[in-house]
């Protein structure tokens, strides 16, 4: 056995009221509290197996715990709908939870009688999904895919959330780039260290798709479902995480009629010989119409709110481009997924220089409509890129979106930003 | 008994009959097209800003207006027209003279290289001395110049080798020329982009003699490309905005259009696959009363726009074809049809750039 494992499990037995944080991602901790159901460690978490999983704990506790669970549900094509998770403390069943997008819950689990000597949670999720099913090269029964597991004594969180009520409250709206930025937040919150509340609206079920020619479209509700979110959170500012697909999409693929640009700042990139040139002012306007249309209804919300916006810039393309098609053929859990699988077959994969080109031309315009708008603007960290402005392949698990490093990257920039602005 | 030749003369011969007593509408100074245009035929189009009509109408009446050079649908649909996309078959931009038409197709055939390649502003932007309203802020760097001045050429090419018939809008003889190697400009070079210099360029009011000369070896290269092509030669009816002659805008206007009419004739006369129609006629004749034109006097209105290509329609289109545009409804939401006119026509007109910046007194009438 791992000396320094018994030394943790006898620090744990020697308290009755436990506060003990299970890291299942890659270089966590949890192998030595798993029993069954489980997969190895991944960069993003341990995926549970089939339809049940089990954790031992080492010793029970003489008051309420709170389990906080950090979870992400599994999403292949045509299985979008949430999973059911059952979770049962000792034989009592304490909470049933449905599971889609990455989740935090907050379950209370009773105290024990002490005569057991040790605990078990147990996790059902009978609807498990096999990737293989859906033509992907993985025959695993995946169910929930987990991240972070937190015991605390009821007491010390209830009365850290009571400090944490006067903290300044900040309300992040974004897409699917917003997840480095709330596990990082996650993580703050495990480790104490969050300066502000925040709380994360994702607009990512708004996305209404017109492939290539008319960019993006949202519900006409959408302002005032934001504006009233933010009524009701009473926040000091927004942060923007909106966007990041339109170049995302747009970098990722050659498109039917193949096509290039000059950006006047980087002539290290010239347009490719072979693809039709389109002028640089033409593609410009293209991205101020796209980035208009997503910043435009946040604006509109936060000014009839009168709350302070700011919008985080997405973050670049990698350089390895083998990665990043290989990432998107695992990413097939969407109608955009399918589409882009299908147009990576047809037409390929656009070079890294078009990529970066594609979001070079949206963070300029991204920054354009910021300031014509007055909403701040708050750019990537510089430490996320290299010297040609790439994504480092480090900080990002599947090419396109941050890992929680990112996230705390990026928090940094932001706290930076908001501290002297809301203190 | 009296008996002489005009006895035998058709109704459309006398003015009384054919102009003077017919209903402004029913006036058609048109008595025989050359030939027809079916619905398939490839259309080009260039010529000065008064030819944009004529491809908007073409695209409208359901016939095939050709165009080689098209916006890539990444791009907004916004952009198109600040482009200079769908304006013409390429983007060439307004061909206001005999002399550019040659030289462009010279260009892109690869015939002609004028000295002056680009015009560079002090903030590093590229204009094309030839288009130089093609891009409402020129090209970003020489790059994008050079590339899309190939991709332009191209089109251009494909143009001239897949048309059936081409509609050339004769505007201008008013024209300034590089001395270094006569290479016509569509404006004077320091009104749209570059810097006037005396020393480098040189203003020509050219002559029937040069306009027929240019547009033959324009005939001739098409030809070299695209034997079967026909020509449809037409006069631009808007007068000058502006004139470099020590004269009157007014008879330099007469002057510029009557050289290009008789130009324009003398080529029909002696080229069988060349025809003239009377644009000029049917909306600056003195029987329409100035009707078709705009409050201006210059501007033509969309109502004398859709009468020219009524009878273009009557006469040329193998088949019937659909409504053409008429009512300004049709456009954006536009009021009046002045409004949409004035629209269109300022939007695409490099020349009215001539006028803008003289002061108030400039434009009063000299003393003679």
């Amino acid at each position: 056995m791992d000396i320094k494992k018994v030394g943790f499990l006898r620090r744990i037995r020697d308290h009755a009221d436990m506060d003990l944080t299970i890291d299942f991602r890659v270089g966590g901790n949890a192998k030595a509290f798993q029993k069954k159901g489980w997969s190895s460690p991944e960069v993003a978490g341990t995926w549970s197996i089939g339809p049940e999983s089990s954790i031992q704990l080492p010793s029970e506790f003489e008051e309420p715990h709170y389990l906080t669970l950090q979870v992400a549900g599994c999403v292949m094509p045509g299985q979008q709908a949430p999973q059911k998770l059952d979770v049962i403390f000792n034989n009592l069943a304490v909470a049933s939870l449905e599971v889609r997008a990455l989740a935090k819950f907050d379950i209370i689990l009773p105290a024990q009688s002490g005569e057991r000597g040790s605990s078990e949670i147990t996790f059902r999720h009978p609807e498990f999904r096999i990737p293989r099913d859906h033509g992907l090269p993985d025959s695993r029964k995946l169910a929930i895919n987990f991240k972070k597991l937190r015991l605390q004594p009821a007491s010390t969180v209830e009365k850290r959330e009571a400090e944490l009520r006067n903290r300044p409250q900040i309300l992040v709206v974004g897409q699917s780039h917003m997840a480095a930025v709330e596990q990082a937040t996650m993580q703050r919150d495990d480790d104490d260290q969050t300066a502000f509340r925040c709380e994360f609206l994702s607009l990512t079920s708004y996305d209404r798709w017109f492939w290539w020619k008319n960019g993006f479209q949202y519900d006409a509700d959408l302002v005032s479902k934001i504006r009233n979110r933010l009524l009701s959170f009473s926040c000091t500012a927004v942060i923007s995480m909106l966007g990041g697909n339109a170049h995302f999409v747009y970098g990722a693929l050659n498109h039917p009629r193949k096509f290039d640009f000059v950006v006047p700042s980087r002539p290290d990139l010239p347009p490719s010989p072979d693809a039709e040139l389109v002028p640089y002012d033409m593609i410009c306007e293209r991205a101020r119409y796209d980035v208009e249309a997503l910043l435009g209804i946040m604006e509109v919300a936060c000014k009839s709110a009168g709350v302070r916006l700011f919008h985080v810039s997405a973050p670049p393309p990698v350089l390895d481009s083998d990665t990043m098609v290989k990432n998107l053929l695992l990413a097939a859990n969407s109608e955009l997924g399918r589409k882009m699988q299908s147009d990576l077959t047809q037409f390929g994969a656009a070079p890294a220089e078009f990529r970066l080109k594609v979001w070079l031309i949206y963070s300029l315009a991204t920054r354009e409509v910021c300031r014509k708008l007055g909403i701040a603007f708050i750019d990537i960290p510089k430490a996320a890129v290299d010297d040609r402005g790439y994504f480092l392949p480090h900080l990002t698990s599947d090419s396109f979106h941050g890992t929680e490093a990112y996230g705390q990257m990026v928090l940094t920039e932001i706290e930076d930003r908001l501290g002297d602005k809301i203190s | 008994m009296v008996n002489h030749p005009y006895l035998r003369r058709p109704g459309y011969c006398f003015w009384r009959r054919a102009v003077a007593e017919m209903p402004v509408q029913e006036v058609d100074p048109v008595v025989l097209a050359k030939f027809k245009i079916s619905k398939s035929d490839k259309v080009v189009t260039a010529g000065s800003c008064f030819a944009q009509h004529i491809a908007r109408h073409l695209k409208a009446s359901g016939f095939n207006f050709y165009v080689t050079e098209t916006p890539h649908p990444f791009t907004s649909d916004l952009s198109h027209q600040q482009f200079g996309y769908g304006q013409f078959s390429a983007r060439y931009g307004n061909v206001y003279t005999s002399r550019q038409l040659l030289q462009l197709l010279q260009r892109a055939h690869g015939k002609f290289t004028p000295q002056e390649d680009f015009w560079m502003k002090q903030d590093g932007r590229v204009i094309d001395p030839f288009r130089p309203t093609i891009q409402p802020d020129g090209f970003a760097n020489e790059i994008e110049f050079d590339r899309d001045r190939q991709q332009h050429f191209a089109a251009v090419r494909q143009a001239i080798k897949n048309m059936d018939v081409f509609i050339f809008t004769l505007g201008l003889t008013e024209t300034w020329l590089s001395m270094e190697d006569g290479a016509a400009y569509p404006i004077c070079p320091g009104v749209s982009g570059g810097v006037f210099d005396e020393s480098r360029y040189r203003f020509e009011n050219l002559r029937v003699i040069d306009i027929i000369a240019d547009l033959e070896q324009s005939l001739d290269l098409i030809k070299q490309y695209n034997k079967t092509a026909k020509i449809i030669l037409t006069v631009s009816p808007v007068p000058l905005v502006a004139t470099m002659e020590d004269q009157n805008v007014l008879t330099a206007t007469t002057y510029s259009k009557s050289v290009l009419r008789v130009a324009a004739d003398e080529l029909a006369k002696t080229n069988e696959s060349v025809a003239y129609f009377p644009s000029y006629e049917i909306i600056a004749g003195t029987y329409s009363r100035g009707r078709y034109f705009a409050s201006d006097l210059r501007t033509v209105t969309e109502e004398g726009v859709g009468q020219v290509m009524r009878l273009f329609m009557r006469h040329y289109a193998l088949a019937p074809t659909a409504p053409s545009i008429t009512s300004s409804r049709d456009l954006r939401g536009h009021e009046t049809a002045f409004d949409v006119t004035e629209a269109i026509v300022k939007a695409m007109c490099d020349e009215e750039a001539l006028d803008v910046g003289t002061s108030q007194d400039d434009r009063q009438i000299q003393p003679i």
